[in-house]
This record gives structure tokens, C-alpha cells and sequence, in this order.
């Protein structure tokens, strides 16, 4: 910084003065005076010795403009260094630009220009914190700055602080694609689908972005339930890209998304393509549960048996494939045959009530009267759970920027463990309701990052069961 | 040991007049004219211009004299109860041998009492396809908010009365047999001010008169209705279900003298309110003894057994039928019970909310139920439609029960979902497996529709079931049954199969007969049908059960197993007419009883 200084003040010293200006003004007025028949009854005074005056302010007006070429050539000697690594950085030679840009601030260690790029080059090596710890030093100016700030703050789940820079790196660059996607990915994470589908839809428009757009719209359109507008967008992602191989998730991500939507639209053949490719590309247990599940409302019990067996070879703690499994036991009248399917699972945490549920039905089957009504009060307890939240989930789709839905929000932000943005949205929250109990010890949970938060069953959910 | 005794036909000249007074000749007979006959080739109702091209299985028939546009109450505040339609009924209430129809309506909210047009309306059905509008003249057309409509003879003098279910008090309306009705007053203990939605009749308890099963949804008034929707659109839609307090559901115990108690509690039926949609009546476990099957709005759907002496058991949870088959709950609207594996004990079936599932229940017996709607090909079609009124019935004479479903969503204003949806025609194709019927189905179910009510009725008297669809804030739309196979170059009824129709009058038993069980055997085929109350979507289909005979069959036995136990046999029964059986007489006592009846 103190170079920086230095550097200012050669530079200034070069710049001439206002008063050094009008002095000169004055001289070149004095020379033409010169040549002027002086009044005839010589009332003014003599003026001073104009040559030794003149040739004075011509020496130093050509020394003080050698020295500003001089000045400007060390910075641009200097700054030829930064724009390599500003150069490097841009063409994905972080490394390269990190080499340059450290040797530059060797010299000039408070450079804010080198500083940025620097910063901007931990971004790229996966450095988020100490991107932003720089930028918050020097401050995020340019639009590569705030660009990257907001990546930054992506990288750490801030999603509201991304979201801020991204709206205003978008009004200096309007239609830049990847802002635009990053934008929108941020919409999705704070719940704001309607914004987010805005500026996908703008996104998909942008050449050559017509695929990873439907892809994102899609997606988009899934989480709010619209399955139909989600098929119709991942259809169209198949017309640009008949592979899906770039469309910013992996081919067997996108067909796992397809053929979800498609068997929850009721189109179980249609289905069963997709998520073969899924499968294909990049087995995982969901793809294999829901092929199975697709075979199965085809009727194809055998084939479905087939597929979740195979999810559970993948995933062996598959909550869906083995309730099938063991619905499939309970139809050919074999209850044993669905307990031994849940019995490994009924201790794994977040059991849903379907897998409670079948052990009911097959101890009823059994004739177990006490063991079914045990799994009966566990069903009913975990049923509840569910049906509650599941209304909250309703709540954050259509009432995104209500009280509660920020609260559950916040909530879930901190049970991910992303503690920055639960923080930031339960301090507003708090603000807003200094006095209300489940944020208070929602904040209170998040601050402490103390994983000890208050039960979302609190949240005041208007339900009648 | 149900008593066996010689069984009395009647003669129904179907499409004479005369039948009034069906005591008068409590002899035998048969029947109506092949039905074949009977069909018009060019019926007086305009045939709606074909979109499909070649033979189809319903085709819509308009310009029958039914002007009737249902009213929900819609409006920007979203009143609950205006997103769930009314309902209607098909009953022959001048006994002249064909169906007539009252189509029940909703009305703006806040209500207005004092509204001088009558909103429900009824029609006669003049000839097939020909209706008038009867509704002045009958002294019918109720001007609250109707939603559900049930009939059934509760006063036992031969004609079927008329109950509607209301948001507010719901109505009597006894069949003076005069062609006019009169509203029972509020002495008779109709007028819970509360939500009521579908109605059943059924004799619960075995005293010969007809009670009242009556859906209560829950509790809700247009002063505590709160705003549901999306915000960040402005868009106002329909509150979850959830949102409104369960009401318990009302047991109407006929006392016999034009009053009726609500014994629900005392009977073991109280203790599960869980917004009430579609009831019906049926023998579920087979003990001879009519349960109930109640689908229920984001709750456990509810199944009672009668245990016999007015007494019911709370069976849901234990029997499968609660939830779906991984015990999820689902919307529960409309239900129907019937026979369909050819066990003899009815399998259920229950409509649900788009993106869950249509759930049909196998009956294994012993009181246990198994969800199989996926391994018969009933799950995957109707999940992305919001299902209301449905039917378990053998509409192409095969012997086997197809499935209809009428679809539609509550909100009129999403921009994510269809208000109108299309309606599903499932094709019972042996096997234990069913299949969606595409265009083939014809027109109807190729449009979408704001389906909501649903009834099954031979309306035209042809030996086959039509259906009249009810749709919110629309006219119903009455589809002719072609009789079409999937899979045939012709219209079905060309192949030579006949039916039998059907009419049970109770002695001993409820005039109705609600309760009997009905088998047909035919050689190796062999057809059990029961008599049901309810059924549907806040609907109440024809009276008649219609059996399927295979073309090469001259005559075929029938077995009714009456309400009260007894049995009655009918051998050499000539397929390809309507049938009227009378329960036979047991004592003087009775007989009288029957005749002060028959002179209202």
C-alpha cells in the first residue's frame, strides 16, 4: 500500500499544478504583452526579466514530463506482470497466474489490483474463505471482482450474499450466461422458484445454452411439483443435446431426473427408458428403485424384484427398494418374507412410516396382534411427523417469503450444516420477532453451531388430522 | 340358515306405463323385449359429432332436454366447499321403468337463503334421451348448498324419496307417490346445520327401514376461511384439506315415524371423524350383515363391520384399508365396492388427489385387504388427475367389471395444473388386470372435463349401462353406452351378448333391498352383484343390477341373498330383459304392513 502511495504521489507531482497552470497562462500573456508599444505616458511599472523567467518554466515543464514517461513506463513494466496473470487466469493457467501475481506482490505486497486477482485465483484453487477474507479488505469493484466474490460465497452455501452480488454483476453484464446461471441456482437454494425459472428461462434462450437451461427449467419445475412442464423441458433437452452430455450434470443425473418426473406424471413406459440410461451411465440405487418401480406398475413384478435388488446391492440401506421388496412378499401372502426385507433397516435414523407401515401389515398377516399394534403406534407417531412436514414443504413453494417459511428455511440451512446462511436468515428473522420462542432457540442453536435445534414440529402449521 | 322360499317374479312391462303400484300384482314375471329391440338407431338426443373415427364405447349424447349448469359458489376467496362439486342420482321416482335424474348445485357464498329459484333440478326421463324438467312440479329443487344426493323408500310405501347432503341443514324430500315430494320438517332430525357430502342409505340394523349414513367433512365457515396459495404470484387457490377440523360423520336411524336419531356414537362410528367424502354400503366381509366403506380427505379412510344388532367394528386399520399400500393417507373421494375377482366378496376401489394413486383393495377375506392397484394396471393413469366419482361396472357385457373415473381440479386459476382433466375408462381384461382405454372410449374421454359426480344408469333402457357425468360449474354430459370392445371391428352388442336387469323389491327386508347379494350362474360362469347404498362421488347410481350372459346361454339361475338373511332362488331365468323380484312374503303382518305402505 505505502508503494501504491509512492507511486501516486511521483504521478501527482508530475500532473503540473493549478497554480504552476496559471502562472504559465500568465507567462505566455506576459510574451505577447512583450511586443506591445507600452503606453505612451509609461504609467506601469517594468516587468520582470522575461528570457531567465521563460527558459526557467520550459526546463522544468520538460523534466517534469520526462519524469511522467519515465513514471508510466516502471508502471507499466509493473503492471505488464499483473495483466500476464490477469491473462493466465482467464485462460485456466491458475497456477501460472497465482506464480506471477505472488512475485508481483513479493514487491508490492499491497497491490489491491494484484490482491484481486489473487484472490480470484483461490477461488479457481478452491479457496472460498480466503477469497472473500481478500475482497473484504480491498473490496469487490470490477465486475470480475463481484463475479467472483459471488462464486465465493456460493462455494461457502451463502446464498443470499451470492445472490445480492450476482443481481448487481448481471445489470453491468446483462445476458452473461453464466451469471445468469448462477443466479438462478441460488434462487433455487433460498426457495425462490418463480425468480430462479425467470432467469433460467432468459438462460436457455442465450446461444448455445438451450440445453443446460431446459435442464435447470426442468429441474426447477420438478421441485415445485409442475411434472408436466418438467417433462416437457427435459424432452427438449434430449432435441439439443440427444445425450445429455453437456448439460451441466451428469447424463445419468439428468435421465434419473427424467424418468422420476415421467413416473410421477404417470408414465411408467415412458419411464422406463430414461432411467435404463440412467442406470446404464451411472448406476445408483434410486436409478435402480425407480426402474423397479417403473416395471412394476407395467405389472412386471418379476423384473421389479430384479431392480430393487440391485438397489440394495448399491444401497443396502434403501428404505424404498426394500418396502417394495417386502410388498412384494406381503402380495404373494408371505409375511416373514417382508419382515426379513425391514428388519435390517428398522434402526437406521429418519425410518418413514412406509416402512413401519408394511411391518404392521405383515405382523397382522402373521397373526402378531402385539408386535403389529407396537409398529401400528410407530407408523401413526412417524406419519404425523411427516404429514407435517410436508405441509411445511408446501408452505416453502408457495409462500417462500413468508415468516415461516424463512424459519424452516434457516432451519434447514443449519441441520446441512451451511451455519453462514442459517445465521444470516434467523437474524433477520429475529429482527423481525425478537419475541418468538422457535426462533430464538433456532438463532440460539445456530450460533452456537451447536446442532441443538428446536423440532420443526413446532412450527405453528394450522393442521387438523 | 338362510331360508330358502319360491321366489315371485314380476312382470315389468319396462316401457309401459302401469308399474305404480308394484304390490298389485306381487306374481311373477318376466320382462322386457331383447334389448336389441330396444335400441333406437337414431335416438331423439343429437349424436355429438364424432371426433373418433370408428365404433367407440360411450358416445356423448346432447339435446336431451337437460338444461342444467351446476354452481360450485366459486369465487376469489375460495369458499372450501365450492371446490368439490355437487353430486346426483339416477332413481325411477314415477316407477315407470326408467331412470330420471337430480343433479344437485352449489350457490354463491355467503348464502343466501332467501333465493327464490330453486338450484337443484330434476328430470324425468320421458323416453331415452328425452328428459323434462320436472323439478316445479315435483316440488324438488332444494335451494341451499347441495352437494351430496342419495334416494331410497325410507317410509317402505314403494317409491323412492329423495335426501340431499348440504353445506348447511340437508333435506328429506318423501316421495308422495303422486309424482310430487314434500320436505320432512325439522322435526325429523335432518337439519345438522353442519358440512354434510355423500349420503347412504343401508338398514344398519335389520328393522326393515332404511337408515342414513351422512359424510360430514369437517368444520368450516366463510368467515374463518383463510388464504391459501402463491404469494409471490398474487394466486389465491383452494386450502389444503388440512387446513379445516374433521367433523364426525352421522349414523340417521329411521325410527320409523318420519323422525331419525343420530346414533353414530352409539353404534361405534363416531370415534373416527376424518373429512368424509364417499360412502358406500356393501357386505365387505361377506358375514351377510351391510358394512361401511368411507373414503376420507387426507385421513385414514374408514372401514366399519356390522357385527350385527346395529352394532360396527372399527376395522380400518386392521384390514388394509386404511391408507395406500404403504400406509400413506390419500384424499379418499369417491369409492365403490364390488366383486370383481369373482370370490364373491367385494373388492374397494377409492378416487385420490393428482399425484397420489387410485387405490383398488383385493379382497382376501377373513376382513383383510391387500392393495394391488399396481399389479392391475390402476395405478400409473390416474395419478396425474385429481379423481372424484368412479364405478365398478361390466359396461361392455363381458362378463367382467370395467372402471370408470371422472377427473378434475379444484383450482380454476393454476397456471401448473388442468382445472379440466380427462376421464378414465379402464377396460377389465380378464386376468385380474385392467386397461386404459384410449380413444376408443370415445369422444368424452378424449376432452378434458371439471368432472366431479358420477352415476351408472340404464337410461335408455337398452340392457347396457350409460353413465351421467357431473362436472363443477358445467352442465353433466349423459354418454349412451355402445357397448364397444376394445379389440372388436363393431360395436359389441352385435357378437350376441345379452344382459338381465334386475330390481329387488324388499318385504321383510327394506324396499330397497340395499343389502342383498345377487349371483348369477350361468354353467361355469358365475357373477355375484350386491345392492348397494351410495357409491361414487356424492352420486347414487340406478337401482338395477345388470348381469352379462354369454351369447350361447338360454337361461340362466339366480340367487338373492335378501338383507335379512333369507334366500331366494330363480332358475331358468331368460337372459335379454328386465326383471323386477319381490322378497317373499313371510306373514299377514307383513303383507299388511307392505299394503298400508303401497297407498301413500
Amino acid at each position: 500500500m505505502a508503494g501504491e502511495q509512492v507511486l501516486r504521489a511521483i504521478l501527482l507531482s508530475c500532473i503540473p499544478s493549478p497554480a504552476l497552470v496559471l502562472s504559465m497562462v500568465r507567462s505566455r500573456r506576459s510574451k505577447r504583452k512583450k511586443t506591445t508599444p507600452l503606453p505612451a505616458d509609461g504609467a506601469e511599472s517594468s516587468p520582470p526579466p522575461p528570457r531567465a523567467r521563460g527558459r526557467w518554466l520550459k526546463r522544468a515543464c520538460l523534466v517534469g514530463v520526462a519524469l511522467v514517461l519515465l513514471l508510466l513506463g516502471m508502471v507499466w513494466w509493473q503492471e505488464r506482470e499483473l495483466s500476464r496473470a490477469a491473462q493466465a487466469l482467464e485462460q485456466g493457467e491458475t497456477r501460472y497466474a497465482m506464480y506471477l501475481v505472488g512475485k508481483f506482490l513479493g514487491r508490492n505486497p499491497s497491490n489491491s489490483r494484484a490482491l484481486a486477482i489473487q484472490a480470484r485465483g483461490l477461488l479457481e484453487l478452491g479457496y472460498p474463505d480466503e477469497t472473500i477474507q481478500i475482497f473484504d479488505t480491498i473490496g469487490a469493484a470490477s465486475r470480475e471482482d463481484m463475479h467472483a466474490l459471488a462464486r465465493a460465497y456460493m462455494l461457502r452455501g451463502e446464498w443470499s450474499s451470492a445472490e445480492r452480488l450476482l443481481v448487481r454483476v448481471l445489470q453491468l453484464t446483462p445476458d452473461e450466461p453464466n451469471t445468469l446461471y448462477e443466479l438462478a441456482s441460488c434462487q433455487i437454494r433460498l426457495g425462490r422458484f418463480q425468480q430462479a425459472l425467470t432467469n433460467a428461462q432468459k438462460f436457455a434462450t442465450l446461444p448455445d445454452q438451450a440445453a443446460r437451461g431446459q435442464v435447470m427449467i426442468g429441474s426447477i419445475h420438478g421441485d415445485m411439483g409442475n411434472d408436466r412442464e418438467a417433462a416437457d423441458a427435459f424432452a427438449q433437452v434430449l432435441q439439443e443435446d440427444p445425450q445429455a452430455e453437456n448439460v451441466q450434470i451428469t447424463p445419468a443425473e439428468f435421465y434419473l431426473r427424467y424418468g422420476r418426473v415421467l413416473l410421477r406424471l404417470g408414465k411408467p413406459a415412458e419411464a422406463l427408458e430414461p432411467l435404463k440410461r440412467s442406470v446404464a451411465d451411472g448406476p445408483s440405487g434410486t436409478a435402480f428403485t425407480l426402474l423397479g418401480d417403473a416395471a412394476s406398475q407395467l405389472g412386471r413384478s418379476e423384473d421389479a424384484a430384479l431392480a430393487w435388488r440391485e438397489a440394495i446391492k448399491l444401497e443396502p440401506v434403501s428404505f424404498s427398494a426394500r418396502t417394495s421388496l417386502a410388498n412384494l412378499a406381503l402380495l404373494s401372502g408371505d409375511g416373514k418374507g417382508a419382515i426379513e426385507w425391514l428388519e435390517p433397516i428398522t434402526g437406521e435414523e429418519n425410518l418413514p412410516s412406509r416402512t413401519t407401515y408394511l411391518l404392521q401389515r405383515a405382523y397382522t398377516l402373521l397373526g402378531d396382534a402385539e408386535a403389529a399394534d407396537r409398529w401400528r403406534e410407530k407408523t401413526a407417531e412417524l406419519r404425523r411427523e411427516e404429514q407435517h412436514l410436508s405441509m411445511l414443504e408446501e408452505a416453502l413453494v408457495s409462500q417462500p417469503g413468508s415468516f415461516w417459511a424463512r424459519a424452516v428455511r434457516a432451519h434447514r440451512f443449519a441441520n446441512e450444516g451451511n451455519w453462514l446462511q442459517a445465521d444470516l436468515l434467523v437474524t433477520q428473522l429475529v429482527e423481525e420477532a425478537p419475541g418468538e420462542p422457535f426462533v430464538i432457540e433456532l438463532a440460539d442453536g445456530i450460533r452456537r453451531r451447536s446442532g441443538k435445534l428446536p423440532s420443526l414440529m413446532r412450527v405453528p402449521v394450522t393442521r387438523f388430522d | 340358515m338362510p331360508n330358502r322360499r319360491p321366489v315371485i317374479f314380476f312382470l315389468l312391462v319396462g316401457l309401459l306405463a302401469g308399474c305404480r303400484d308394484p304390490e298389485s300384482s306381487p306374481a311373477v314375471v318376466a320382462k322386457d323385449p331383447p334389448a336389441s329391440s330396444l335400441r333406437s338407431d337414431a335416438p331423439p338426443g343429437e349424436v355429438n359429432g364424432p371426433m373418433v373415427t370408428g365404433p367407440v364405447w360411450f358416445r356423448t349424447i346432447e339435446g336431451v332436454g337437460i338444461d342444467f349448469r351446476h354452481a360450485s359458489g366459486t369465487s376469489p376467496v375460495k369458499p372450501f366447499p365450492a371446490a368439490n362439486g355437487s353430486g346426483l342420482a339416477a332413481f325411477d321416482y314415477d316407477l315407470d321403468g326408467r331412470s330420471d335424474l337430480y343433479f344437485a348445485t352449489g350457490t354463491p357464498f355467503p348464502l343466501d337463503a332467501d333465493r327464490s329459484q330453486p338450484a337443484d333440478r330434476f328430470y324425468r326421463n320421458v323416453d331415452a334421451w328425452t328428459f323434462e324438467d320436472v323439478t316445479q312440479r315435483c316440488g324438488l329443487g332444494h335451494n341451499g348448498y347441495g352437494a351430496g344426493v342419495t334416494y331410497g323408500d325410507f317410509d317402505n310405501d314403494g317409491f323412492p324419496d329423495v335426501y340431499v347432503a348440504c353445506y348447511g341443514a340437508n333435506v328429506l324430500y318423501r316421495n308422495q307417490g303422486d309424482g310430487t315430494f314434500t320436505k320432512l320438517d325439522e322435526a325429523s332430525g335432518m337439519a345438522d346445520p353442519g358440512w354434510a357430502t355423500s349420503a347412504a342409505m343401508l338398514d344398519y340394523d335389520g328393522d326393515g327401514l332404511l337408515d342414513i349414513y351422512v359424510c360430514n367433512y369437517g368444520q368450516w365457515t366463510l368467515e374463518e376461511n383463510r388464504w391459501c396459495g402463491d404469494r409471490s404470484r398474487d394466486l389465491r387457490y383452494y386450502c389444503s384439506p388440512l387446513t379445516v377440523k374433521p367433523a364426525a360423520d352421522a349414523l340417521l336411524r329411521n325410527l320409523g315415524d318420519d323422525r331419525f336419531e343420530d346414533r353414530a356414537a352409539d353404534v361405534g362410528l363416531a370415534q373416527r371423524p376424518g373429512r368424509s367424502q364417499g360412502v358406500v354400503a356393501a357386505d365387505l366381509d361377506g358375514n351377510g350383515t351391510i358394512d361401511l366403506y368411507v373414503g376420507n380427505d387426507l385421513n385414514a379412510n374408514s372401514m366399519f363391520l356390522n357385527q350385527g344388532h346395529g352394532m360396527f367394528a372399527d376395522a380400518s386399520e386392521a384390514s388394509g384399508v386404511a391408507y395406500d399400500y404403504l400406509g400413506g393417507m390419500q384424499a379418499g373421494m369417491g369409492v365403490d365396492a364390488a366383486d370383481v375377482s369373482g370370490d364373491g366378496l367385494p373388492e374397494l376401489f377409492v378416487t385420490n388427489f393428482e399425484g397420489e394413486h387410485n387405490a383398488y383393495y383385493e379382497n382376501l377375506g377373513s376382513g383383510q385387504f391387500q392393495e394391488v392397484s399396481q399389479q392391475r394396471g390402476l395405478y400409473a393413469a390416474g395419478l396425474p388427475w385429481v379423481g372424484w366419482g368412479t364405478a365398478l361396472a361390466d359396461f361392455d357385457l363381458d362378463g367382467r367389471l370395467d372402471l370408470v373415473v371422472i377427473n378434475g381440479h379444484v383450482d380454476e386459476n393454476r397456471p401448473d395444473v388442468d382445472h379440466a382433466q380427462p376421464a378414465l375408462l379402464y377396460h377389465n381384461t380378464g386376468g385380474g388386470r385392467f386397461a386404459l382405454v384410449g380413444e376408443q372410449a370415445g369422444d368424452y374421454f378424449q376432452q378434458p372435463h371439471t368432472g366431479r359426480a358420477l352415476a351408472v344408469a340404464d337410461l335408455d333402457n337398452d340392457g347396457d349401462q350409460d353413465l351421467v357425468m357431473g362436472h363443477r360449474d358445467g352442465p353433466p354430459s349423459l354418454l349412451c353406452n355402445e357397448r364397444y370392445r376394445p379389440g372388436l371391428s363393431s360395436a359389441a352388442e352385435d357378437d350376441g351378448r345379452r344382459s338381465i336387469s334386475i330390481r329387488l323389491v324388499g318385504t321383510q327386508s327394506n324396499r330397497d333391498a340395499i343389502g342383498s347379494t345377487l349371483t348369477l350362474r350361468a354353467g361355469d360362469h358365475r357373477q355375484v352383484l350386491q345392492v348397494k347404498g351410495g357409491g361414487s362421488y356424492l352420486s347414487a347410481h340406478d337401482p338395477r343390477k345388470l348381469f352379462a350372459v354369454p351369447a350361447d346361454v338360454s337361461s340362466v339361475d339366480l340367487n338373492v341373498r335378501w338383507p335379512d338373511g333369507s334366500v331366494s332362488e330363480l332358475n331358468g331365468v331368460q337372459p335379454g330383459g328386465s326383471y323386477t323380484v319381490i322378497q317373499p312374503l313371510a306373514s299377514e303382518d307383513t303383507v299388511r304392513s307392505f299394503s298400508q305402505g303401497g297407498q301413500r
